[in-house]
């Protein structure tokens, strides 16, 4: 069974009649990592939400097409069906945090998913650990700096261990050693069975879990796969 | 043009509620950035570098210490005098998008200076088209993409001329055409006797543009020929 599938996906945000995602077809499978690039505004995060089922559940617009996470139809599963199997790390992760601090910020997925405290607490320190943002636990997650906003957020992301990562434009703001202990993170889920989603401009690196990664170019409302050269 | 000087520069972000540590930033940071010139900023997450633009710009205030434009001490300046020195593109650009159309989001500061509407909106409008930004005239500014954000917020600082003009993170968002677009106006403007400082990650960035490095180290700034 495919983690994602979607087929002849149409989708124009309400009052524009522009078809941003104009026939996407596109699956990905357990363990495999899929890029996605193209110019700005032509759909990536679009596509992101698509994925994250918040398209067409939560956002207004024309769509069509048939989209499936892990065999289930998105638009009865809805977000928060789909929040079980995915983890989604936005292009802006500020808009997305709630809690006091940190710490709380991380452990919010996984005490909504009904898991133990003390299964949380060991969850939520080994991946500020794995991230190198111990530092940040007591901290307030609206007052920090980008790059360690995209870290909370990427953090709270892979701690429930989804089976779909789709991270959008959330590498480039990090600095060298952070953005490698992300990839290594990302690529272990890769390895441990997930689907990687990721959304980023072009030149992202060639070390892994790229390496191995199909690469697509979003435009014009579809994707077109790259050759690799 | 004038130099902007930091005179022993001391920032924190006071303590909030629930985190009520305050967050030192800057201790006497002592640096002066010269026009005609273009200075790439970089350094590890957290290290200071939105703050030092915002400082900057007159929207952080420091604690001690000064900062000048040219002889003049920023504390007695006005935010749209400092403007007319001093323009950001922000690494989260929505928050500076304050109008619901993009054309009056680029025609508002213009209105401000005392520009007549008829005329900043024909401005407005060819700024939008000097962007690639025509397709999404009618979207409002909060529903654009981030490269859309970033574009039309670079559209409204650039039409103002500020002398020096900071993009911080900016670059990484944007595609292959606008970023040669952006870099394109940042030489114009240092030909010009203006200045640059661009934040960003990227290592090759100062190489590519024979800048200036400087490197924000936690608690330290050394800058790089
Ligand atoms: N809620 C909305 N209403 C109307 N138009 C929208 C809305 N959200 C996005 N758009 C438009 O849809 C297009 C695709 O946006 P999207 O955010 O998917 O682009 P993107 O490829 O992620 O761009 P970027 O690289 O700049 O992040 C853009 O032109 C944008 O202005
Ligand atoms: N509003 C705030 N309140 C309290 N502390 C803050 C606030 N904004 C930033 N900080 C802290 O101040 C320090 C400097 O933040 P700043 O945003 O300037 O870093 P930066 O170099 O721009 O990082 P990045 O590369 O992640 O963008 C960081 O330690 C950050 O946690
Ligand atoms: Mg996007
Ligand atoms: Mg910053």
């Amino acid at each position: 069974m495919s983690v994602l599938v979607l087929s002849g996906i149409k989708f124009a945000y309400s009052g524009s009649n522009r078809k941003v995602l104009d026939g996407v077809d596109l699956s990905i499978e357990k363990g495999e990592a899929v890029l996605i690039s193209g110019p700005s505004g032509g759909g990536k995060t679009t596509l992101c939400l698509v994925a994250a089922t918040i398209i067409p559940t939560r956002v207004q617009g024309d769509f069509s097409g048939m989209a499936e996470l892990m065999g289930q139809g998105t638009r009865k599963l809805g977000p928060s069906g789909a929040s079980e199997y995915v983890g989604y790390v936005m292009q802006e992760p500020e808009f997305s945090m709630i809690m006091p601090t940190v710490e709380d910020e991380i452990a919010f997925g996984l005490e909504n998913r009904g898991r133990e405290p003390a299964e949380v607490a060991v969850a939520v320190e080994g991946v500020m650990t794995r991230l190198g943002m111990e530092g940040l636990a007591g901290r307030d997650p609206r007052r920090l700096s980008s790059g360690e906003k995209q870290l909370v957020a990427m953090a709270s992301a892979v701690v429930h261990k989804p089976q779909l990562v789709i991270l959008d434009e959330a590498l480039s703001g990090l600095d060298d050693d952070k953005r490698a202990l992300a990839l290594a993170e990302l690529d272990a889920m890769r390895q441990g069975g997930a689907a990687l989603l990721i959304a980023e401009h072009a030149g992202t690196g060639r070390q892994a879990p790229f390496l191995s990664a199909r690469r697509y170019v979003l435009q014009d409302g579809r994707l077109a796969e790259e050759v690799s050269g | 043009m004038r130099a902007v000087s930091f005179e022993s520069v001391g920032f924190s972000y006071p303590g909030s509620r629930q985190d009520k540590s305050s967050k030192q930033v800057f201790e006497g940071l002592t640096l002066t950035l010269v026009p005609g010139k273009v200075y790439v900023m970089s350094g590890p997450n957290g290290c200071g570098k939105s703050t030092f633009a915002k400082l900057m710009t007159g929207m952080l205030k420091p604690d001690s210490g000064r900062i000048l434009i040219g002889e003049n001490d920023m504390v007695w300046m006005g935010l749209s005098d400092i403007g007319k020195h001093v323009g950001l593109v922000m690494q989260n650009p929505s928050r500076q998008l304050i109008m619901q159309k993009p054309v009056d989001e680029i025609a508002f500061g213009l209105i401000h200076r005392g520009m007549q509407k008829d005329e900043a909106a024909n401005v407005a409008k060819a700024a939008l088209r000097d962007y690639k930004l025509t397709e999404i005239a009618d979207t409002p500014t909060q529903k654009l993409s981030k490269g859309e954000q970033v574009r039309l917020a670079m559209a409204s600082v650039a039409v103002l001329e500020p002398d020096w003009l900071l993009l911080d993170e900016s670059l990484s968002c944007l595609d292959g055409a606008s970023r040669s677009k952006v870099l394109d106006k940042v030489a114009r403007l240092v030909r010009h006797g203006g200045g640059a400082l661009i934040i960003s990650h990227s290592k090759d960035l100062a190489y590519e543009l024979g800048a200036i490095r400087i490197l924000i180290e936690r608690g330290g700034v050394s800058v790089v020929v």
